[in-house]
């Protein structure tokens, strides 16, 4: 997971095992050759995994609410374009990223499955969200470099150990997303402690609390990161998730608090929109940088999102033309300069900004159909809808003993996570880049396991 | 009651797939062309790959067959057809062998005989256009087969005249030709074209020979604007007397497309009906809430909030609609203008051009020569600055339309804004502005901005025009001189506008 996570990333290298392996592996995945080989080896892995998973979880899997079904679909879609025009796709490592991120998710998710089985706890899962939110803790404080390439106004935007400010930022987001989320987690541990037992868990409490201070810590740290990103997509995409954080969060609390939410929901949309409305039109020349790039999305002399527009509709337009199976792995780029962007204007950076487009115009529209219906599963998993599907006789929704809230609250943790992603990949891309795709499908597919695993066995 | 979750579950991927449909429709709708990538097999059962770029509607259209030159391949055409269809017509483009003529001999063959069969192809109106090793590829089949030479042969920096016998004669040949070459064309100079020029002429065929000014021999840094011309040469020919008289530019069809929101009206019927459907199942239930002091007083906030960002919002956005008057100026130089362009506002709002014209019109000219202005590598002082870059009156004419400056801005500081020096920026305005605008002779043609960018073409004198708004768009001060030729202000004194590699051909 770690290696994933910097695979990309352009530190200097020096002579060393660690060092030779990577640039041995890297030779290896770029090399049209041998990539067939590691691609081969990539979809025997993720189809073992997920064949493992449906008879661990006893899950009915030709249902269409079985979203490892609609995965199987997006990636032999993926693997079909692949192996049919090999020489072009094997230009570059996108359809490898696609699968190797997709592997390590179902990978990672089975083993957490695995050991969890009849225990009903989620060491796994914590240990890998704990992993995940210190590498980006260390990441964040990368010593940033000053780059012409990725400058906002003269002032240089972090890349940390990547070479992409916006990938940055997004991981950036991420870790702020996990560490908010498990300090929240700790925060409730110590007040249901301290009401159900009183000076009994002293220490274990003292403990929970120490570790959510040291995850608000991190949030300042990472937070920092991700300001300094300048990344206006991870920004979004970073309130995004702490919003479904905290709309996870307010549905496990008291009935009263929840009332209040939604009889004032309104009011407070009502309020905060004004409220930035405002900020957006008085300050919208501040000399503030974070906040002139925040509300640079208002500015008319701002051509990014011209640009991006524009790119999207060529995306649109290679769809359009190549609706069933696509334009092929590599091709949409190919096509977009020189037979769908406007005549005359520079193509720039804006090509592949937008991960859903480029899939659509890369595998087609039955493709991005497959991949949004998988999102869309994994981010409603509703636990008595799994039970409908279990068939079980009698939903018994678990007493809320002191595990298995931790269970649920890890896996929203994880999809706040990964939403934080899912709306950077609209904006910057990243679903073919290891960092990214590699953090995203690891969070979705813990994000989306099924809580009554333990029930149904 | 709230609507059941499962209910809600089904309504939002049905929006999403909603939006989503409506916005591929609406991108085929306005894209400009038709793609047709085809596959073709010769007598000897070799297929090769070709495109086809077609303009939009479908219908009859004058052809070019073009072949790529050495090191080509269909991936890098796409920009030069694009570049001929936009004109109106229809072009395609062959992977052919570059290595084997007698193969080159049959795939074209193969492809002729494939555009004989379609029916976009006007077969009395058929050019051939070919570039270095292409262009020496069809002019040898030309040669070769004169029962297949179409109505006009375009040959760009081709190499063949070496290799043409002086003393034997050609076949008979019927057809036009148009011979192109580069200036600095060291690798084949121009007296080499000349010869086949000679050759040619001594053959019987009509010659037109024209030598493209400061490129080299692929015309690397011309090439759009040597495709728009050559283009430009094959619609005159082909189409006739009247071949600008039904020309409907790109922009013109772009502007013409239907707007995005008539796509999304089903995604918009959706959510409505969705949002009624919630609303009534809400108003049937009988629960009363009851608010305590708090919920109200946060009502009471939401709502002088809401009032209050909605009039600002309302001034931001409306007052620019409005026409440049008293009233409209002191709440623009209230609210609209920033600190740092207000005396750029106060200098051209004094000024009297705005009878009539919108605030919008006058707040983005302020605006974007301000913003370029601060980003532009080069200094201008303010009396040049206001004078021959904020001002939007380039003619003088009363009727002069003074709502240029964005869309000029979007198009062209994008492309100027790494280079150092004003010349440098002319030399790419200049270049960009040929490759996207047609001079022709037509005594009619508008010759006000706004007109000259959505028809795409316009005679000399307005090409002059445009080329002065475009370069004050990217903060070079330019003016027109007597005769009515684009002036530039190099830091110390006034100084031709580098004029376009080829006015036309």
């Amino acid at each position: 997971m770690l290696f994933s996570l910097f695979a990309d990333s352009p530190i200097p290298c020096t002579n060393g095992t660690i060092c030779l392996t990577l640039s041995d592996l890297n030779a290896i995945v770029c090399d049209p050759g041998v990539q067939w080989l590691v691609f081969l080896c990539l979809v025997a892995y993720v189809l073992s995994f997920l064949v493992i998973r449906c008879q661990v979880e006893r899950l009915p899997f030709w249902h269409a609410t079985n979203s490892s079904l609609w995965l199987i679909a997006l990636l032999s879609v993926g693997t079909f374009a692949y192996g049919f025009d090999y020489s072009e796709a094997a230009q570059s490592t996108r359809a490898l990223m696609l699968l190797g991120g997709a592997t390590l998710g179902v990978g990672a998710t089975l083993k957490a499955i695995w050991r969890e089985q009849g225990a009903r706890t989620a060491s796994v899962d914590c240990l890998i969200i704990i992993v995940l939110a210190a590498a980006l803790v260390a990441a964040s404080l990368w010593y940033p470099e000053w780059s012409p390439t990725f400058a906002f106004r003269g002032y240089a935007r972090w890349t940390g150990p990547w070479d992409n400010p916006n990938a940055y930022g997004l991981l950036m987001g991420v870790g702020v997303v996990l560490a908010v989320g498990c300090a929240v987690a700790n925060y409730e541990k110590v007040t249901a402690d301290k009401s159900e037992i009183g000076s009994s868990k002293e220490l274990g409490m003292r403990w929970k609390c120490v570790v959510a201070v040291l995850c608000l810590a991190s949030v300042v740290v990472i937070g920092r990161g991700l300001v300094h990103s300048y990344s206006r997509g991870a920004w979004c995409g970073t309130i995004v998730g702490l919003s479904y954080l905290g709309t996870q969060r307010i549905r496990d609390h008291g009935s009263e608090f929840r009332r209040w939410i939604r009889v004032n929901v309104l009011s407070l949309a009502v309020t905060v929109a004004s409220v930035l409305a405002l900020i957006s039109w008085h300050y919208r020349s501040t000399e503030w940088y974070p906040a002139r790039r925040a509300f640079s999305v208002n500015s008319t002399v701002d051509s990014t999102w011209h640009d991006r527009v524009l790119s999207w509709d060529c995306a649109l337009q290679i769809t359009a033309e190549h609706p069933f199976l696509g334009a092929g792995w590599n091709q949409p780029e190919r096509f977009w300069e020189q037979y769908y962007f406007p005549t005359g204007i520079p193509v720039g950076a804006v090509i592949g900004l937008n991960d859903y487009l480029l899939l659509g115009a890369t595998l087609g529209i039955p493709a991005l159909l497959c991949f949004a219906m998988y999102i869309w599963l994994c981010l409603r998993n509703a636990p008595q809808e799994l039970q409908v599907a279990n068939c079980l006789p009698d939903p018994p929704l678990p007493i809320l003993t002191s595990t298995v809230p931790t269970l649920e609250v890890l896996q929203a943790i994880c999809r706040a996570g990964a939403i934080v992603l899912l709306v950077g990949f609209w904006f910057n891309g990243g679903l073919f880049r290891l960092p990214t795709a590699a953090t995203f499908w690891i969070l979705i597919e813990l994000g989306r396991r099924d809580l009554t695993v333990g029930n149904a066995k | 009651m709230t609507p059941s979750p499962r209910a809600f579950g089904s309504f939002i991927p049905v929006l999403v797939a909603l939006l989503f449909l409506g916005a591929l429709a609406w991108a085929k709708e306005h894209d400009l062309f038709v793609r047709k990538w085809f596959t073709l097999t010769t007598a000897q059962h070799e297929s090769f790959r070709c495109v086809a770029v077609l303009p939009k509607p479908m219908r009859q259209y004058p052809v070019v067959v073009y072949a790529h030159g050495s090191g080509g391949d269909l991936m890098n055409d796409g920009t030069a057809l694009r570049q001929m269809t936009e004109l109106g017509l229809a072009t395609v483009s062959l992977e052919y062998n570059q290595t084997n003529t007698s193969a080159f001999t049959a795939q074209f063959e193969a492809l002729l005989r494939h555009l004989d069969q379609q029916e976009w192809v006007n077969k009395s109106a058929v050019a051939w256009v070919g570039f270095t090793l292409g262009a020496d590829r069809i002019l040898d089949f030309a040669l070769k087969h004169p029962e297949r030479q179409p109505q006009l042969l375009v040959w760009l920096s081709g190499t063949t005249s070496s290799k043409f016998p002086t003393n034997s004669p050609l076949k008979s040949s019927h057809c036009s030709v148009l011979l192109l070459h580069g200036e600095w064309n060291k690798a084949f100079p121009s007296v080499h074209t000349k010869k086949l020029a000679s050759i040619l002429e001594a053959n019987a065929m009509r010659l037109d020979q024209k030598v493209v000014s400061g490129t080299s021999y692929e015309v690397t840094s011309e090439r759009g604007v040597v495709f728009r011309c050559v283009g430009e040469y094959c619609r005159s020919h082909l189409a006739g007397g009247d071949a600008w008289q039904n020309y409907r530019s790109s922009a013109q069809w772009q502007a013409d497309a239907s707007p995005l929101w008539l796509f999304w009206l089903p995604a918009g019927v959706w959510a409505g009906g969705g949002w009624f459907w919630s609303r009534r199942r809400k108003i049937a239930s009988p629960e009363r809430i009851k608010l305590n002091r708090a919920e109200i007083a946060l009502r009471w906030v939401a709502a002088v909030l809401a009032v209050w960002a909605s009039a600002e919002t309302a001034i931001h956005l409306a007052t620019p609609h409005f026409p440049v008057e008293r009233t409209t100026l002191s709440i623009a130089r209230r609210y609209l203008v920033q600190p740092g362009e207000r005396a750029d506002f106060q200098y051209l709002g004094a000024q009297p051009i705005w009878d009539g014209q919108r605030l919008k019109t006058l707040l983005e000219h302020v605006e974007l020569a301000g913003y370029t202005r601060k980003v532009v590598s080069w200094q201008v002082d303010d009396k040049m600055y206001q004078g021959f870059v904020l001002s939007p009156v380039i003619t003088g004419n009363a009727a002069e339309p003074l709502n240029w400056r964005r869309p000029l801005w979007e198009e062209f500081y994008p492309l100027i804004r790494q280079t150092s020096s004003v010349e440098d920026a002319a030399n790419i305005v200049v270049r960009h502005l040929r490759e996207r605008i047609t001079i022709a002779e037509d005594q009619n043609l508008s010759r006000e901005v706004p007109t000259i960018q959505l028809r795409q073409i316009t005679d000399e004198a307005g090409f002059q025009v445009i080329y002065v708004a475009a370069l004050r768009s990217v903060g070079a001060p330019a003016r027109l001189d007597v005769s009515g030729r684009a002036m530039l202000w190099d830091g110390g004194k006034w100084e031709a506008a580098p004029q376009p590699a080829i006015i036309h051909l």
